[in-house]
């Protein structure tokens, strides 16, 4: 079996949002919706110094442009009520099927990253289903095929974790990978470590649109 | 007003298949696709792979500095969705050249709810002046659906009356015109005024490039400094982005070339008031600097250069005048004739009027900057060089990192490790924004900035430049670029011997010029020979930042002239541009749009200009014109002589306007084509006579071979035979409808005018001199000092860089009513103030204020909350982001939202300017009005009080309102 995974050198991503815009036009979404979110962090403090000069402390930034993460655990189809949410066992994928689905809002509730959103037309889960038509006939899945700084890439996650060894699966403000598994693999900045106080300044619609 | 209550999703397939109804396509609306569909598919892997229809390269309106390849899948004449490059493997070398979040999302742009669909008059405006116009009510009005006959009889009457009535002095030249001309690209004058011995009265100054411009012809001349992209990404050890925000600002090639130099560990330094998304990508570290008080920063690094040793006096000593005491009398005495240089100045009178001459002329007292010494030739002012400056030999103030630090708020110990890696990594790429240059002293930022990037050395070899890419470079990152259709590297025009169809402009055709001048086209070229060969007897017009006033106080200043009376009654827009909104100080912008007797204005949207309208015309997209082509990608060539889709609704394209206009008035329609041709002709022409570099580098061929079949499928006259040369064929180019070139060693240029300068180390060649005064790189420029007198205004420059305090500033906010300073970006999500309508990019931008929480938990504000910020000159509510990457002091948002008054909506009475609040968040709502340096706009800090909005929160942009009128159908 093949588990399709998403990549990201978030050292070299600019924050450019282009990922999301080519998701959501894609995939038809409307204003506000997102299958593809770039959170906006940044870290440090400014300090007055002795002259009474506000001094950076450790600041710096950096953007993160995450879609689902199609779980090895995937939260969202265990507690699905009615089966609409899947995983697929040839790819790995986890999408739900539109026929089945009620629209009740568990699957968003239930994933920790919060990324399965019910769209209020059609009554329906939403989420990213790693274009799969596009995998089908050999296409690059749009968001990665839109990067201008060639960051994001995909593909088997063996395959990538074997390309890419320094990745990680998470950094902040994502949760812990321990919870579900995540088919992610990230690098992260050059001056990130674990234990900073990172702030995540979008605004209250970017995380809302993704149901958190 | 009649608010337009048509969803989005409903709008996009009820304007295609009017769209594909008026095309007269055999599909009739039940094959359309279903609402919903039009626009795209649905996901969820339901939607099948698309089918039956094809890829066309549709011309991308994203932004104007950089284009990128946007595609769009056609069915039945409707972009059902976009990609962009993938036309071979992606790599640093040869990219795809990927578009951004704009261009990603034209198609919701061109099918937006929020387009004019059809010609409109204010409901209570009427022609002939005096009560009948109401032009309190612009901006309040409704609007009534006209047709186009009846918006040219209208119009063209009215212009005719107001020139009639208010006449055009000819004794003084161009003051008198009373018709505005508010288009962006000055060059482009209404032809139909001008055919009928009417004209309009021009704008001029720089609203892009701040103080750049004038300091840079006159420092180092004429030549471009560009280097390729991969020139600099391979070579330069050190990138100082000064002032940059290249993920924003300017996409493309900034990425591919910043992505390889990191990837090949050259250190890269931000300095910016912000750590902007793409420095904290791109960039080793980040050095803050108070918005416009980086020249202090400067000074203080040359001051560290100075004490550390590092100073590329060799350099320095064969290349520049004026750098120290020795260079000024070695070289600053004459010019590169033997010439002594002259100190000038322009006489006035005791009431501060320019003196006339028996000749007519003003005239300049002029005192040579040579003294003899002991029998030796000496510089009178030699004490003015940079040097003493900087060490503070003479004024006792040494501009050392500690006098720097409390004004630009860099700390001292970073000072001395930007000047020490700016002093020892070689070759360095010195690289300035042109906002950095739109602030009150811009001039002298400029000043500094060569100056310190040259006792650096970094000039005139592989990877050793100092640019400001708006004007030495002409191009992002310092790099190549063909704004210019023949001058780039790769892609060039024909020359004559070289052309394979007739010339352009064929004989016998006439464009109407301005009759009040003699330049081409009706007015001064924009901008650049204002910048550098200024004739007191050719130029007029209003200055950008004064127009408002010039309208309301009714008078100007005409460059050496002085004041003079203007008599402006009318305001016209047919071209593009939306300077109501995008000059400074907007709340003045709509009094004066108030204050005369008719504005006529023409857009795809509602903006501030339509707005404050009286007839507003519909306009068409780019994608709706009849072809387009592209040259602005220096490695890349993109056209089409055909139309994506049909000209919705009633919309229309400007120079087909000014064509109607004409016609109505008797003159030959084609006078309003600039070429002489349709446009359908000129797109062709220019792809039937572009060239390109052959593989091997030696010279060059056509680009693109045509049949007669390709040329009858066109729909243009032409001899196919002369046309069959080719590199490509038409319907291989067709399938494409770009064609990049793939650099390599051949090819890539490295070298030009600049680098022979520096080889000439003797300068014994004159030939290889530059084309300054001195034929040297001038850090003491007396010429500049002398020039910058021309433009009438506060000229606040002299020879050599100087610190001034200027209005407005972080001098003032540090210790007045308004504590913090606002910089404005430019969006991401916007060309300047175009697409505000496409909801789906607000919905991933929003135009926010970035905050230090420093800032904001002293007025108790988060993320998500709205704040009320107020400046000299009006007030607006943004939302604010609070976070760490913006310096304490400076809030950040960003430039182009389309003014929208509460007042306009809700109340018809007079509008107490003092209250109002612009809740859409047009940065020109703050800024200020100032008559300073080259016309240049000080519009890029303000200074701004914030506190806490105690009205209704703002909704996120998105979700608000389509700004449309809407008519019964």
């Amino acid at each position: 079996m093949t588990q399709y995974a998403f990549y990201l050198n978030v050292d070299n991503c600019i924050g450019c949002k282009v990922c999301g815009m080519a998701c959501m036009e894609k995939n038809d979404l409307l204003p506000g919706m997102r299958f593809r979110r770039i959170l906006l962090n940044s870290t440090g403090s400014w300090e007055k110094d002795a002259s009474g000069l506000y001094v950076a402390n450790g600041v710096f930034a950096y953007s993160l442009s995450v879609a689902c993460n199609h779980c090895a655990r995937p939260a969202c189809v265990e507690q699905c009520p009615t089966g609409a949410m899947v995983k697929d066992s040839d790819t790995g994928i986890v999408s739900s099927d539109p026929e089945t689905c009620i629209g009740c809002g568990t699957c968003g509730e239930a994933c920790p990253y919060g990324v399965p959103f019910v769209d209020p037309e059609r009554n329906i889960a939403r989420k990213c289903d790693f274009c799969q038509e596009y995998l089908a006939v050999g296409e690059v899945p749009p968001c990665v095929g839109a990067c201008s700084m060639n960051a994001l890439e995909y593909g088997d996650i063996e395959e990538l974790r074997e390309k890419h060894s320094d990745a990680v699966s998470s950094i902040d403000p994502l949760p812990s990978p321990d919870l579900t598994g995540p088919s992610l693999l990230l690098v992260p900045p050059a001056k990130y470590a674990d234990g900073l106080d990172i702030t995540n300044f979008n605004l209250p619609e970017e995380l809302e649109a993704c149901g958190r | 007003m009649g608010e337009s209550t048509l969803s989005r999703r409903g709008f996009v397939a009820w304007s295609a298949a009017a769209a594909a109804l008026a095309g007269g396509l055999t599909a009739c609306s039940s094959e359309l696709p279903e609402e919903g569909e039009a626009g795209g598919t649905f996901g969820d892997g339901a939607q099948p792979i698309l089918e039956g229809g094809k890829w066309v390269t549709v011309p991308c309106t994203g932004c104007p500095q950089f284009r990128c390849v946007n595609r769009a899948y056609m069915v039945d004449g409707v972009p059902v969705r976009q990609k962009t490059d993938d036309s071979h493997e992606y790599s640093l070398q040869y990219p795809q050249w990927r578009s951004c979040i704009r261009g990603r999302a034209t198609r919701w742009s061109v099918y937006s709810p929020a387009r004019l669909k059809y010609p409109m008059k204010r409901k209570h405006w009427q022609p002939g002046g005096g009560e009948n116009v109401h032009g309190e009510l612009r901006g309040k009005d409704e609007w009534e659906r006209i047709t186009w006959d009846e918006a040219i009889e209208i119009s063209a009457a009215e212009l005719k009356r107001i020139a009639d009535t208010y006449g055009t002095d000819a004794m003084d030249y161009g003051n008198g015109l009373p018709i505005l001309n508010l288009c962006y690209t000055v060059s482009v004058n209404p032809r139909f005024l001008n055919a009928a011995g009417i004209g309009t009265l021009p704008m001029w100054g720089q609203n892009s490039t701040g103080g750049w411009p004038t300091v840079t012809y006159k420092m180092l001349g004429n030549a471009s400094v560009a280097q390729n992209r991969l020139t600099i990404a391979e070579n330069s050890n050190l990138i100082v982005l000064w002032g940059c925000n290249y993920a924003w600002s300017k996409y493309g090639e900034t990425q591919v070339t910043l992505h390889r130099a990191k990837e090949r560990g050259a250190r890269i330094i931000a300095v910016d008031p912000w750590l902007n998304p793409g420095n904290a990508a791109f960039a080793d570290e980040w050095v803050p600097v108070r918005p416009g008080t980086d020249i202090t920063l400067l000074l203080a690094v040359a001051y560290e250069l100075i004490e550390q040793g590092l100073v590329d006096e060799d350099f320095l000593s064969k290349h520049t005048v004026g750098y120290d005491e020795e260079s000024m009398h070695a070289r600053g005495l004459r010019d590169k004739e033997g010439n002594p240089i002259m100190r000038r100045t322009l006489r006035k009178d005791g009431q501060g009027n320019p003196v006339y001459g028996d000749d007519g002329l003003v005239v300049w007292d002029e005192e040579s900057v040579i003294e003899t010494v002991d029998g030796q030739e000496r510089h009178k002012y030699a004490k003015e060089n940079f040097k003493d400056y900087v060490l503070g030999t003479y004024d006792d103030t040494p501009k050392t990192p500690e006098w720097a630090s409390p004004i630009c708020g860099t700390p001292v110990e970073q000072i001395r490790l930007l000047a020490q890696a700016m002093g020892t990594i070689k070759p360095m790429a010195l690289l300035a924004r042109q906002g950095t240059g739109r602030h009150y002293y811009g001039a002298n930022l400029a000043q500094a900035f060569y100056t310190v990037g040259w006792m650096c050395g970094a000039f005139g070899k592989p990877g050793a430049i100092t640019s400001n890419d708006g004007f030495t470079a002409m191009n992002s990152v310092g790099m190549w670029n063909s704004w210019f259709a023949s001058s780039g590297p790769y892609f060039g025009i024909a020359t004559e011997e070289e052309r394979r169809t007739p010339p352009l402009s064929p004989e016998g055709f006439y464009q109407p010029v301005n009759p009040k001048a003699e330049a081409p086209y009706g007015c001064i070229g924009y901008p650049w020979d204002v910048q550098q060969a200024y004739d007191e007897k050719r130029y007029y017009g209003v200055c950008f930042g004064e127009a408002w006033d010039a309208v309301l106080a009714g008078k100007h200043h005409d460059f050496v002239h002085g004041m003079k009376d203007v008599n402006i009654k009318a305001m016209i827009k047919l071209h593009n541009g939306n300077k109501t909104n995008q000059i400074s100080n907007t709340n003045k912008a709509i009094q004066a749009h108030r204050a005369v007797e008719f504005v006529l204005a023409m857009d795809l949207y509602m903006t501030t200009t339509t707005r404050y309208a009286d007839i507003v015309l519909p306009c068409i997209s780019e994608w709706e014109d009849d072809g387009h082509l592209c040259f602005i990608n220096s490695e890349m060539f993109i056209g089409n002589p055909n139309r994506i889709i049909e000209p919705m609704f009633e919309c229309k394209s400007s120079l087909e306007v000014d064509a109607m206009f004409l016609e109505h008035w008797g003159f030959d329609p084609m006078g309003a084509y600039p070429t002489g041709r349709s446009t359908k002709e000129t797109v062709f022409d220019y792809m039937a006579n572009t060239y390109v570099v052959k593989p091997d580098g030696i010279g060059r061929e056509p680009l693109i071979s045509f049949t007669q079949e390709d040329v009858d499928e066109i729909g243009v006259e032409a001899d196919a035979s002369a046309l069959s040369e080719g590199r490509i064929t038409y319907q291989e180019f067709k399938e494409r409808g770009f064609y990049s070139v793939e650099p390599n060693e051949a090819i890539i240029p490295v070298g030009g005018p600049v680098f022979d300068f520096v080889a000439d180390e003797g300068h014994a060649d004159p030939s290889k001199l530059l084309d300054t005064q001195t034929g040297l790189l001038e850090i003491y420029s007396q010429n500049l000092a002398n020039y910058y007198q021309v433009f009438g205004l506060d000229a606040c420059v002299g020879p050599c860089a100087r610190y001034e305090v200027g209005p407005s500033g972080y001098e003032e906010a540090s210790r007045g009513e308004y504590p913090l300073q606002f910089v404005n970006v430019h969006p991401f999500h916007r060309c300047h103030s175009m697409r505000t309508d496409n909801a789906n990019v607000l919905s991933y931008y929003d135009d926010v204020m970035f905050v230090n929480p420093v800032d904001a938990e002293s007025v108790g504000l988060e993320t998500g909350d709205t704040a009320l910020f107020t400046s000299k000159a009006g007030k607006m509510v943004r939302r604010v982001a609070v976070e760490t990457t913006v310096m304490p002091g400076v809030v950040i948002g960003t430039e182009g939202a389309n003014t929208r008054l509460l007042d306009d909506e809700r109340s018809m009475g007079e509008t107490d300017w003092s209250t109002v609040v612009d809740y859409a968040g047009n940065a020109n709502t703050l800024t200020e009005t100032f008559l300073v340096g080259q016309g240049h706009l000080a519009y890029n800090t303000c200074i701004v009080k914030m506190e806490k909005f105690d009205g209704d929160p703002l909704e996120p942009n998105y979700k608000w309102d389509v700004d449309a009128p809407s008519f019964d159908e």
